[in-house]
């Protein structure tokens, strides 16, 4: 019993601050770049608007438009669902492992890709064909760095595996890890429409990638992909808060190391943020023809810190 | 110029030609028989090295019964412009398959007109859309009333181009688009995500400007010049100004000039940082892009100070300026200036060091030379493809032979190229502006206009940032306009994007466009 109420509140957590998580990532930019912004909270202003607005659908529209939204989401929640996010009991981690984690997520894409080509618009499509493009290149590069954690700890149970990495703590931090965490960072910024392969701000069109895919969405529908789109964006932020400072009271129950737990793992998430503001801010959007070089170089960082744990 | 200097150059020509005559310094018109216009036409284009400046058709039916075209061709090596002129009743022959550039203007003749170019390789309607305009009825003639309203409905189908082929598909942009941007619709045509041809339509937004200027006097007409093409008030203004008082005889004060200048350069630097920044923004650097914005803003409240106008909208009168610059001004223009482009150096450094930056800019959109020089475009997009043009130069106005500064051209075509050229242009600006502030003389701002010319014509004439502004303006018997032809740079450089994009992928589309960065307004008129 115990240990579901731990694991509702990590799933609670992760999506109660996701659209915070946006929001500081904006902040933070726009404090770099000198702009008055929006506030911090303004994430959850956003979904509470979109949820009160009607949806217009194309008359194209087949049924797949009108599940895709909840599908993204729910794949997405699946997926928070398995991850630990302070605490090693979660909700479905007996499920499923790092595996699932990566191929439900994939599930999400795939659907989020059916929904842009859907209503027949000339941007969904485009867009739809971008993702399938990146999230080919992103997945082995992802599976690679998977596999380094698994082969450390012996594991593909999420759980696990951040069990014994908080175990061992920072005595046995692997130089492996490194590559890892540059590979993970890439990916993240690939999977998420982050710069510099997509630009989550831009308004033109032609240029964009995720945004493209939801062009045509509106009211609840577009409510639930943003959602879903700022959960991912977390669930990378909390693997790799999770894997690369493991640091906080990961294996203990009581009622103190939780509300710690929660507390370290907040200021992990929001440090976690600054590099992805600092990586949009200080680079220009790559080519899209050059996102290949950029996902094979995360692949290549993903087999060297593999090998540099052989060795 | 003396005729004999303009013989010469038309030596291998001369027996076609009947005669020429200045209208005045350095306008040459032709005369010659009509079935000699394609040869002295393609002498002239190709041999000589002209570029095409306007093409201007008058509806003169009441005086001699038929239309008058006008093509004037700018010569850059000699200070002269080449009117041909033709007299037509319903036909005329078309040289677009010659002279590219022609293409347009000829369309527009033919929508506006109704006369017929036979020959033509395009003949679809170009401002005149079948979808809600009668096509039979022809707007510019003089029977046409300026406020009549045809009955909103469908009249006819407009044909785009096909292309056909396995995998091939269509993207369809605007004419509504997503930014705060004026309408304009773009259909690409598609292989994946290369691109094989895009078309371009535009003048959705049509406003009759030219219509409604006719039968006015040349002081009301100053109401519609800054609101040509909004970021080019200045410009266009001064442009027409120029004409109205080259037909007046008016030699406007010394210090005005210099004032003219300044205002003129000012405008310049604004579009050049305005242009700077959104290339920034367009490739998602958009720590540069904010940086560069507020200095475009800078400038901008700069204008308000000076002038209280952000856009310098009201500096220019006929006969001279109405805001004078006292040593307060001149002072804080200084002080400002040097700040801002203290500033500007920093973001022109990052842009140079920065490789993900480059990396974009350079190959991207380009466009080779004898695609600006077919087109006669005009302004940076010709200079940074190398072809020069800069009408400050070649047919210099108020002090800018005596000021020292430098119009760049470049080779390579692409976007960098484009935005290097608009840098330069930028420090030139910057540069003549202190010229002007140390040589500005003291004296009268404003003199009286003296009689304008009843029933002749004249070319005004301005750089605008993009390139040159050229205003045909022409009288009546009351000395009122009986037309008037605004060329905006971007009527010719349009024509260009469809080949800058070709060998491009379509997310680079939005950059090339930006780069290019040309005036709906300024094109539809």
């Amino acid at each position: 019993m115990e240990n579901l109420t731990i694991g509702l509140i990590q799933f609670f957590i992760l999506v109660a601050i996701s659209p915070l998580i946006k929001g500081f990532i904006h902040k933070v930019k726009c404090y770099l770049r000198g702009q008055k912004c929006a506030s911090i909270w303004q994430g959850y202003r956003d979904i509470y608007k979109l949820l009160k607005k009607e949806i217009v659908l194309s008359s194209d529209a087949s049924w797949i438009s009108k599940v895709a939204p909840y599908i993204v989401l729910i794949s997405t929640l699946i997926t928070a669902s398995f991850l630990p996010v302070f605490n090693s009991h979660t909700l479905l981690s007996f499920t499923g492992d790092i595996i699932a984690f990566v191929y439900v997520l994939a599930l999400g894409t795939f659907f989020l890709a059916l929904y842009g080509m859907d209503q027949g618009s000339a941007f969904g499509g485009l867009g739809s064909s971008r993702e399938m493009t990146i999230a080919a290149l992103a997945e082995p590069a992802l599976m690679m760095v998977i596999f380094t954690f698994a082969l450390q700890t012996g594991t593909t149970n999420i759980s696990e595996i951040f069990a014994k990495i908080h175990q061992a703590g920072f005595s046995q931090f692997p130089i492996s890890s490194v590559f890892a965490l540059m590979a993970l960072l890439i990916i993240a910024l690939a999977e998420n429409g982050r710069m510099p392969v997509d630009n989550p701000e831009t308004h033109l069109e032609l240029t964009m990638v995720h945004e493209a895919m939801i062009l045509e969405a509106s009211g609840r529908d577009l409510a639930l992909f943003e959602i879903s789109s700022w959960i991912k964006l977390t669930l990378f932020l909390t693997l790799a808060s999770n894997i690369f400072v493991p640091f906080g009271l990961y294996n203990e129950t009581t009622f103190v190391s939780v509300i710690l737990g929660i507390v370290f793992f907040l200021i992990k998430i929001f440090l976690f943020a600054i590099p992805i503001a600092l990586v949009e801010i200080s680079m220009a959007k790559l080519r899209f023809f050059r996102v290949p070089d950029l996902m094979t170089f995360g692949f290549v960082l993903a087999l060297i810190s593999l090998v540099v744990y052989y060795l | 110029m003396t005729k004999e200097e303009v013989w010469e150059l038309l030596e291998p020509i001369k027996d076609k030609i009947d005669d020429i005559y200045l209208n005045s310094d350095n306008e040459v018109v032709i005369s010659f028989k009509p079935h000699n216009l394609a040869p002295i036409s393609i002498y002239i284009f190709r041999d000589l090295d002209c570029e095409l400046a306007t093409v201007v058709c008058t509806d003169e039916r009441e005086k001699d019964d038929t239309f008058k075209i006008k093509y004037v061709y700018s010569y850059h090596k000699k200070n002269i412009f080449f009117v041909l002129q033709i007299e037509v009743k319903e036909r005329f022959i078309s040289l677009s398959n010659n002279i590219p550039a022609l293409n347009w203007y000829e369309r527009e003749i033919h929508d506006m007109f109704g006369l017929v170019p036979l020959n033509h390789p395009d003949l679809r309607p170009l401002m005149k859309y079948p979808e809600n305009f009668p096509q039979d009825e022809y707007p510019l003639r003089k029977d046409y009333p300026w406020n009549k309203r045809p009955k909103f409905m469908k009249y006819g189908e407009y044909e785009y181009k096909k292309v056909e082929g396995e995998g091939v598909f269509n993207i369809l942009v605007g004419p509504i688009h997503a930014g705060i941007i004026e309408p304009g619709h773009f259909r690409f045509h598609l292989a994946g995500e290369p691109i094989l041809q895009l078309e371009i339509r535009h003048f959705w937004k049509h406003r009759g400007i030219e219509k409604l200027a006719e039968g006015k006097t040349p002081e009301e007409v100053l109401q519609y010049t800054d609101k040509i093409s909004g970021d080019h008030s200045f410009a266009h203004t001064l442009a027409y100004i120029q004409a109205i008082e080259k037909l007046s005889n008016t030699e406007i004060p010394e210090r005005a000039k210099y004032l003219r200048v300044i205002f003129a350069e000012l405008e310049r630097i604004m579009c050049n940082l305005n242009d700077f920044a959104w290339l920034f923004q367009d490739v998602g650097y958009t720590f540069g892009a904010q940086g560069v914005f507020v200095l475009k803003e800078d400038i901008m409240r700069l204008n308000k100070a000076l002038s209280g106008s952000r856009f310098n909208k009201g500096v220019l009168a006929l006969g001279g300026v109405n805001i004078d610059l006292d040593n307060e001004k001149i002072a804080m223009l200084k002080h400002k200036l040097n700040e801002i482009e203290k500033k500007y150096k920093e973001y022109e450094k990052i842009l140079h060091n920065n490789a993900s930056i480059l990396e974009r800019l350079e190959t991207t959109g380009r466009i080779k030379y004898e695609t600006v020089k077919d087109l006669s475009a005009v302004g940076y997009t010709a200079r940074a493809s190398g072809l020069s043009s800069d009408i400050r130069k070649e047919h210099p106005y108020l002090v800018y032979d005596r000021l020292r500064f430098e119009s760049i051209v470049l080779q390579e075509g692409d976007v960098y190229a484009r935005l290097r050229v608009r840098l330069s242009d930028l420090e030139n600006s910057i540069w003549i502006i202190r010229q002007c502030l140390a040589n500005l003389p003291d004296g009268e701002i404003k003199t009286d206009l003296g009689e304008i010319k009843k029933n002749s014509w004249t070319l005004g004439y301005a750089e605008g940032q993009r390139g040159d502004i050229i205003h045909y303006v022409q009288t009546d018997d009351e000395g009122n306009i009986f037309r008037w032809k605004v060329r905006d740079p971007s009527f010719h450089n349009w024509q260009t994007i469809q080949f800058a994009v070709l060998g491009d992928i379509i997310a680079d589309f939005p950059l090339v466009n930006k780069s290019l960065n040309l005036s709906y307004a300024g094109n539809d008129l």
